[in-house]
């Protein structure tokens, strides 16, 4: 059994087989296409359709009702193709002082002097500047992160490759320059009619549509200076978002690289997440990985790359050949939505339960004892060397959430609390706390929390980090430490003049902060 | 030299002094004029005449008023403008002027 479609042909309804009207289609989608930068191409369209309609009503009657696939076969036969009724129409344009826009230069890939697919080349082209220039552009781009490369694979999807004569001559077409440039915006204004009725279309959908009576095809001056509005706003929000897409694609790529050593870094003046460290830093194993990194990747770059491909496409007048990839991103898109949901849940369960393990530091002071003497002190348990850039990264997160990593170990700093209490003598309390898929991971992460002070008299060495195993992963591991301050007594913090890393001394300021 | 090329080139520069002489006689919608062009052996797809017919309808030569039609969509019934008749006879004489020049030229290469 075939299946049967009601479509409505410049307000007339006729009974078409499916593969008919993919056909049909096709062909006018094709045509669309290629009159879509011609004078009037609204109107021309419509004419044709209404002949399609004329030939399609001679081809039903009471005992054939249904247009099939010979039928518009035919049809297409009779009115021609694209290229037929272009080329004549290009002959009878030459000498016309209305002038087709075919002159205008558009932006190829130039496979004639491709190195790899002319997309640098038919950029110089476009651009009319030695292609060497172009080149080293994209070399130098390539060392940015990568955005180089990118870019060239955009441009190689998106921009179609010059194949027949016509599309080399376009290639080279008139350069472009500002009497142009106003030449096409005027055009743009000239067509807008036609881009504002499409959204309205109905000469050819597939709702049932009453409309018989011609309509009237001048839009108002009102109707025109509005849609010229929209237009040009349109314009100026495809560039700006263009603009935009890429230069968060250019920001975002370093959060996608490993840095190493933290899960935080520092490119330029920003502050980086290092999104695979974290991501390793969460996940359990390989597969989880990769079940939350691809889907989310797919989630920040298929949006930013569909926009750059259309205001691209928009603004050097190529278009995207595939409508496919279009709908092919989209699903892609909506597959990685659903993959994240999974792992979301997936993750959130890592983190289910929450312990908190509370110890008191043997002072070992009497009551005679008046002052109290703090040092950061790295020596105590061991803390490596670090780089000046974690104090700007601790700075930045107000030392609440950077984890740094070295080798097998992950270090995060502690954060201090002081009270002032009715005791006689000074008390410090470690609370270790942890998260964990269950009471009894999150109690072995806790254990697995190295944090040591050491007392010498009234003399105490704080560590500045702690750290844990890399293999407990990172849920959430914290450390407080509780200062207890008789009402009559002090804390003095001591400066100590062999902390070399600037982190470290970011820690003792903090320190000083929580004393009152 | 591709014959049907060039053959087709020929044929394109005289459309519009076809449409516009068929027009002369009398009033006609886009299927009337391909028939009567098929009639009179001269054969092209019908999509080429919609903007040939848009272009000259917008440069003032034509005009057009709307019909109802018992079978299929209203149509587009094209007449010529005071301005298509002066050219209409204008380019009969470059046309004929044409012929008679090169008709002048093959017979002397015979």
């Amino acid at each position: 059994m075939k299946k049967n479609i009601k479509v409505n042909v410049a307000g007339m309804l006729f009974n078409i087989d499916e593969d008919a009207y993919e056909q049909l289609e096709n062909y006018l989608n094709r045509l669309e296409r290629h009159f879509s930068r011609t004078n009037g191409s609204k109107e021309i369209i419509e004419d044709i359709e209404r002949g399609i309609a004329d030939m399609m009503s001679n081809r039903v009657n009471a005992t054939k009702t249904t247009i099939n696939l010979d039928d518009i076969q035919e049809i297409i036969k009779a009115m021609g193709e694209p290229g037929e009724i272009d080329d004549e129409e290009e002959t009878t344009y030459t000498h016309s002082s209305a002038g087709r826009t075919s002159a205008a230069r558009r932006l190829y890939r130039d496979s004639d002097m491709k190195v790899i697919a002319g997309v640098c080349s038919g950029i110089s082209k476009y651009l009319n500047v030695d292609v060497a220039w172009i080149r080293i552009l994209f070399v130098v781009l390539l060392f940015i992160s990568g955005t180089g490369l990118l870019i060239y694979l955009v441009l190689w999807i998106a921009v179609p490759e010059a194949i027949t004569t016509a599309q080399k001559l376009e290639m080279q077409g008139e350069p472009i320059n500002i009497d142009n440039i106003e030449r096409k915006i005027k055009e743009e204004v000239n067509n807008l009619g036609d881009q504002i009725n499409k959204i309205k279309k109905e000469h050819f959908t597939k709702k049932k549509s009453e409309t018989h009576a011609p309509r009237n095809n001048q839009p108002s001056v009102l109707v025109s200076m509005i849609s010229a509005l929209v237009k040009v706003i349109l314009v100026f929000f495809g560039l700006f978002f263009g603009i935009l897409a890429l230069i968060i694609i250019g920001f975002t790529i370093p959060a996608f690289v490993t840095a190493g050593g933290s899960l935080f870094f520092i490119l330029g003046d920003l502050v980086y997440f290092s999104i695979p460290e974290i991501l390793r830093s969460i996940t359990v194993n390989n597969s989880e990985y990769h079940l939350v990194f691809l889907p989310l990747i797919a989630i920040i770059f298929i949006p930013l790359i569909s926009l750059i491909l259309g205001s691209l496409g928009y603004l050097f007048g190529f278009r995207t050949e595939a409508k496919g990839i279009n709908k092919a991103l989209g699903i892609l898109w909506l597959v990685a939505v659903i993959f994240s949901a999974v792992s979301f849940f997936q993750i959130k369960n890592h983190f289910e339960h929450n312990t908190s393990v509370k110890s008191q530091v043997d002072l070992n002071l009497n009551d005679s004892t008046k002052t109290l003497h703090l040092r950061i002190s790295p020596s105590v348990t061991n803390l490596p060397d670090l780089d000046d850039d974690y104090a700007t990264i601790y700075d930045e997160f107000d030392g609440d959430f950077m984890v740094i990593k070295t080798d097998s170990i992950y270090y995060a700093a502690p954060t201090f609390h002081s009270y002032f209490t009715n005791d006689s003598t000074f008390r410090i309390e470690i609370i270790k706390k942890s998260h964990g898929e269950k009471p009894s991971i999150a109690s072995k992460n806790i254990r697995n929390i190295e944090y040591e002070i050491v007392t010498k008299d009234s003399l105490v060495y704080l560590p500045p980090l702690f750290s844990y195993p890399s293999q407990d992963r990172f849920r959430n591991q914290q450390v407080e430490i509780r200062l207890f301050v008789p009402k009559n007594k002090s804390i003095i913090i001591e400066e100590n003049p062999e902390l070399t890393s600037q982190l470290y001394k970011e820690i003792e300021r903090e320190l000083g902060y929580s004393i009152p | 030299m591709n014959i049907e090329k060039t053959a087709a080139q020929m044929r394109k520069g005289v459309l519009e002094l076809c449409i516009l002489s068929i027009l002369e006689q009398k009033e006609a919608y886009a299927s009337d004029m391909i028939s009567t062009m098929k009639d009179a052996e001269l054969i092209i797809v019908e999509g080429t005449l919609y903007p040939l017919l848009t272009r000259l309808k917008n440069e003032g030569l034509l005009d057009y008023r709307w019909q109802e039609s018992t079978s299929g969509p209203p149509r587009k019934y094209y007449t010529l403008t005071q301005l298509g008749k002066n050219t209409v006879e204008e380019l009969k004489i470059s046309w004929n002027d044409l012929v008679s020049s090169i008709n002048k030229i093959i017979e002397k290469s015979i």
